[in-house]
């Protein structure tokens, strides 16, 4: 159950590459809160901006919750300028969570740019919950190794971590399925019993080639979507994506990212109809 | 304490503050926030005869001061409604008023007729006569003579009481509201959204799937308070004014421009309690103004 609460700005801090930290005392949030959650930002905007911005949660500490964010739009941008102290209206905690696989999975997380935060969540909430960080493996791509974010703090949870850069300035060369790929082809040599499992977020082209990838290797994979949200909780029907739906007539329906998601089964998700892509991504 | 109860063609509403149609779905996600008993009424997302999926993304975006939305009329059907939300709605006690629309008279009668079988559920029916995202949507709303013969329609064809919600994408709202009050209707709603549109400069594609969506939010509400104030001049009929109301100063300008009641949509999406906001407000405001009703500011606005 969620609610409108009013959150105390604990630190908003400029942290590696270009990255913000935010801190909020939003105890209700942080104790409802599950990886995939999301809240909903109240930002007052000079323009004339006037819909919340969502934010998935990074983590919870305490009665806090915190946000790692990019200033990538007016809204962040206008976030940065928030000082601690500042009271914030907050929704959360919104929409469904990633389901957590069986114990000898060997569990893959696909992250591109600031798709990060939730796989780090989910990370830390199977560490927690006694899975072999031996058994995680973080893939977290960006352009380059002056715009990946949270790689060092991930590795600190003990969990395999590799970065995979566009430019090849750091880690593995190519696109973060590049880097997924290579491990999934080594998988299949080493013939390991433990049964793959991935978890995906990210910008929407990088979800679909990630869709893409892993139904040709058969892995079963839930992603957490992006989308412009002007409500978060389910009245608007904005912010909808074009999924699977058997019980419809037309073999599909438009679910909400907010509400049926953020949290979505690969295979559920119809990213072209007819070679035609519904979506301008 | 001032009295906030109200009353629109014979009917009797807690108070003036309702939810407007497609901002609060069929009300159950908002139980998350307050209790339906609490509005003056909800005022459901548009009910057709069979389902619609709806247009595809993208359905949205924002604009200064304002969003344009394309939804394309997604909905469950009268069927699926009355089985699977009407119990919900009776279970919270809401007061609740169905947003009807079709694609021909006859689909708007047949959606009418099935909600007879929840007479005692639904207080209103209100006609979409007006969506501008659905082909054919728009005619009912532009030339008198359909707008009039289509409540005409409906009228015969249920006990229950009707709103017709006025688009105004027209030239002259009175002559519509003048149509629509000579075919029986009981109450107008106004303003339904207004057709916009915006661009992505960089792909050089139109922001909606839609091309065209409709623009709502306090962008509006200029626009909104002119057509209820000009509509208020024509008619008898009492008219619920939307458009752009997020606080209290915005129902008493509508109220004082001729509206009897209001209805809340975008702010909605900002704030899931504006409506309780505003309610709780409007109480203070009356009682501190020295009124006891927010019926005295009906037409009241002075002009010289």
């Amino acid at each position: 159950m969620s609610g409108v609460y009013q959150a105390e700005i604990v630190s908003n801090n400029s942290i590696d590459n270009e990255a913000y930290l935010l801190t909020l005392k939003a105890p209700e949030i942080a104790r409802a809160s599950m990886p995939g959650n999301f809240v909903q930002l109240k930002i007052e905007m000079a323009d004339g901006g006037f819909w919340r911005r969502p934010f998935s949660v990074l983590d919870t500490d305490g009665g806090n919750i915190k946000i790692l964010y990019k200033p990538l739009g007016k809204g962040t941008l206008a976030l940065t300028k928030f000082p601690p102290g500042k009271i914030v209206s907050v929704i959360g905690a919104l929409g469904n969570s990633f389901s957590f696989p069986s114990r000898d999975s060997m569990i893959i997380l696909t992250g591109g740019g600031i798709g990060v935060p939730p796989l780090y969540n989910l990370a830390k909430h199977l560490i927690k919950s006694d899975y072999n960080p031996r058994n995680i493996h973080f893939f977290n791509g960006a352009a380059g190794h002056d715009s990946i974010v949270y790689l060092e703090e991930s590795a600190e949870l003990g969990i395999n971590v590799y970065a995979v850069t566009e430019d090849g300035s750091m880690g593995i060369k190519g696109y973060v399925t590049d880097g997924v790929k290579q491990f999934l082809n080594g998988m299949s040599k080493t013939s390991l019993s433990n049964e793959p499992v991935m978890y995906a977020c990210g910008p929407m082209p990088m979800l679909r080639a990630v869709g893409l990838m892993v139904s040709e290797y058969d892995v079963y994979c839930e992603m957490a979507l992006e989308a412009l949200m002007p409500c978060g909780f389910g009245i608007c029907m904005g912010c909808v994506v074009m999924a699977r739906d058997d019980k419809s007539v037309e073999g599909f329906s438009y679910k909400r990212v907010c509400r049926e998601g953020p949290v979505f089964r690969a295979d559920d998700i119809i990213w072209e109809t007819d070679g035609k892509k519904w979506l301008n991504y | 304490m001032a009295e906030l109860l109200t009353e629109i063609a014979g009917i009797e509403f807690k108070n003036p503050v309702w939810l407007a149609s497609g901002t609060c779905g069929y009300g159950e996600e908002l139980t998350d926030f307050y209790g339906l008993d609490e509005l003056g009424a909800i005022v459901t997302k548009t009910i057709s005869l069979e389902p619609r999926a709806g247009h595809p993304p993208p359905r949205v975006f924002e604009t200064s001061s304002g969003m344009l939305n394309a939804i394309g009329l997604q909905n469950v059907g009268v069927d699926k409604f009355i089985s699977e939300k009407v119990p919900f709605l009776r279970k919270h006690r809401a007061k609740l008023v169905v947003n009807v629309a079709g694609r021909s008279v006859d689909e708007y009668c047949r959606v009418s007729e099935t909600l007879n079988s929840v007479s005692d559920d639904v207080v209103m029916i209100e006609l979409n006569m007006s969506c501008p995202n659905v082909a054919s949507g728009m005619e009912f709303s532009k030339k008198p003579s359909l707008a009039s013969e289509l409540v005409k329609s409906v009228k015969k064809i249920t006990p229950i009481p009707v709103i017709a919600k006025l688009s105004p994408n027209v030239s002259d709202i009175t002559e519509i509201a003048v149509a629509v009050e000579e075919g029986g209707a009981d109450a107008l709603s106004m303003i339904n959204t207004l057709v916009g549109m915006a661009v992505d400069v960089n792909t050089f594609k139109p922001r909606l799937s839609n091309i065209t969506g409709g623009l709502s939010g306090p962008a509006i509400k200029p626009v909104a308070l002119a057509m209820v104030y000009r509509a208020s001049q024509a008619v008898k009929l009492p008219i619920i004014g939307i458009g752009g109301i997020r606080n209290v100063e915005d129902v008493i300008e509508f109220m004082l421009c001729g509206a009897s009641a209001v209805q809340v949509g975008t702010a909605n999406f900002i704030d899931p309690m504006t409506p309780m906001n505003i309610s709780h407000d409007l109480d203070i405001w009356l009682e501190r103004k020295g009124f006891t009703s927010p019926s005295e500011l009906i037409g009241k606005i002075e002009v010289e």
